[in-house]
């Protein structure tokens, strides 16, 4: 027969191991979790990064591969009344079709709100966006995005449509500039002037035109990286 | 006497002297009364084991209702039941070392029981039946009430009664048979 002191013993031996074991079959319950969680994890990006291959073969290497940024500053040019454009389209209202900010993601097939500095903000609140359809199809779908700060020192200004670039009557980008590269993405920047960007990219087949006035270079970027995702 | 509820409290908060404590005092009269379910001192010192092992794993909430002794033997007893349960076929494999057994259980009736009458119905209360032996064990030699007999038990108090009242008299029966005359004892 045990004494009381070995019983103590063997029972705070068993106790030590039993809390070994429970830490064993709790680590290895969670390593099984984690396991089927990465599974889970890689079959959804790969699930992700197919069903995206359909919609748009630029994607891929946009998504696939991660890169370094590198800017590149160009001149931009003011447009003027000696070298304005015209437009040469009515644009009937009753072909016009409202859409909220959400409508209009999802006609683009991408977020085309960015993330900005907390001072700037969206002035028409989600209003007054939309596109122009008739009965041979959408015929105008350029949409402006406006964020300012309360004294309108700092502003951008983001024109887009589908396909191509974005109708402009304020800036000019040459097309043959040097292109930075944002995310994989190249992107014409240029200074329109003292502390005025204007960047020009196509992205997931949405055409972007931005201004950005009274914004750090950095924080141009940033705006821009929130919308070219890797 | 009861210093379990105390010594139980003092491991929950930490001690483990408390359970060691707990063990010391407690340990002996567990095996004994567990060796009236089971009918083997080594098995029984096996299950009392358990029955430690599972309070220091399970840290079961002790009501202080009843007496932490109460409290102990109830979870002691259903360890038993349920190793009764799972071998319920076979307890010849014990019969080999069927003396040294008894050597053991005579040793630890030495030191527990102390008192050579004790011993004597110990002895003669170990050939009646399983629940004779349990009721006697706890009233008898635990000091405890009916009350709190019924509670490790598991039965009605008005039951204990009536089965304190039939192992008494198996007991003096048994102890007759023996020579012995239980006024005597």
């Amino acid at each position: 027969m045990k004494t009381y002191n070995e019983m103590a013993d063997d029972i705070f031996r068993r106790r030590d191991e039993y809390r070994i074991k429970q830490k064993k079959q709790k680590k290895a319950a969670v390593g099984a979790i984690s396991s089927f969680m990465c599974l889970c994890l890689v079959a959804a990006a790969g699930f992700y990064s197919l069903s995206n291959e359909n919609t748009s073969s630029n994607i891929n290497a946009e998504t696939s591969v991660s890169a370094e940024n590198n800017i590149i500053i160009n001149k931009a040019e003011i447009i003027t009344d000696n070298n304005s454009r015209k437009l040469n389209l009515n644009l009937y209202e009753a072909d016009f079709i409202s859409m909220n900010k959400s409508d209009l993601t999802k006609y683009y097939g991408t977020d085309v709100f960015p993330d900005v500095p907390k001072d700037l903000y969206d002035h028409e609140k989600g209003l007054g966006y939309g596109i122009y359809k008739n009965n041979k199809g959408v015929y105008w779908d350029q949409n402006v995005i406006n964020y300012y700060n309360s004294d309108t020192t700092r502003s951008i200004n983001i024109e887009l449509c589908r396909n191509k670039l974005p109708f402009s009557d304020y800036g000019n980008l040459d097309n043959n500039n040097t292109k930075s590269i944002i995310n994989r993405i190249p992107v014409n920047i240029g200074l329109l002037s003292e502390k005025m960007y204007m960047a020009e990219f196509i992205y997931k087949n949405v055409g972007f035109r931005i201004v950005f006035e009274g914004l750090s270079q950095e924080e141009m970027i940033s705006v821009i990286t929130s919308i070219i995702k890797l | 006497m009861d210093n379990g509820a105390s010594s139980y409290r003092r491991f929950l908060n930490g001690d483990e002297n408390g359970l060691i404590e707990i063990i010391r005092d407690y340990k002996d009269g567990l095996i004994f009364y567990l060796n009236g379910i089971v009918r083997n001192i080594h098995t029984a010192e096996d299950l009392a084991e358990d029955t430690f092992f599972k309070i220091i794993i399970k840290k079961p909430k002790f009501s202080e209702k009843s007496s932490f002794k109460t409290f102990l033997y109830t979870i002691g007893r259903n360890i038993a039941l349920n190793y009764m349960k799972k071998n319920s076929k076979g307890s010849e494999e014990f019969i080999d070392d069927y003396s040294q057994l008894l050597y053991e259980e005579e040793n630890l009736e030495a030191s527990y029981i102390c008192e050579e009458r004790k011993i004597l119905i110990h002895r003669a209360m170990k050939k009646l039946k399983s629940e004779y032996f349990q009721i006697l064990w706890l009233t008898y030699f635990e000091d405890l009430s009916n009350k709190e007999a019924s509670a490790i038990m598991k039965k009605s108090v008005h039951n204990i009664e009536t089965l304190v009242y039939r192992a008494r008299k198996a007991l003096k029966e048994e102890l007759f048979k023996e020579g012995f005359s239980y006024e005597d004892l």
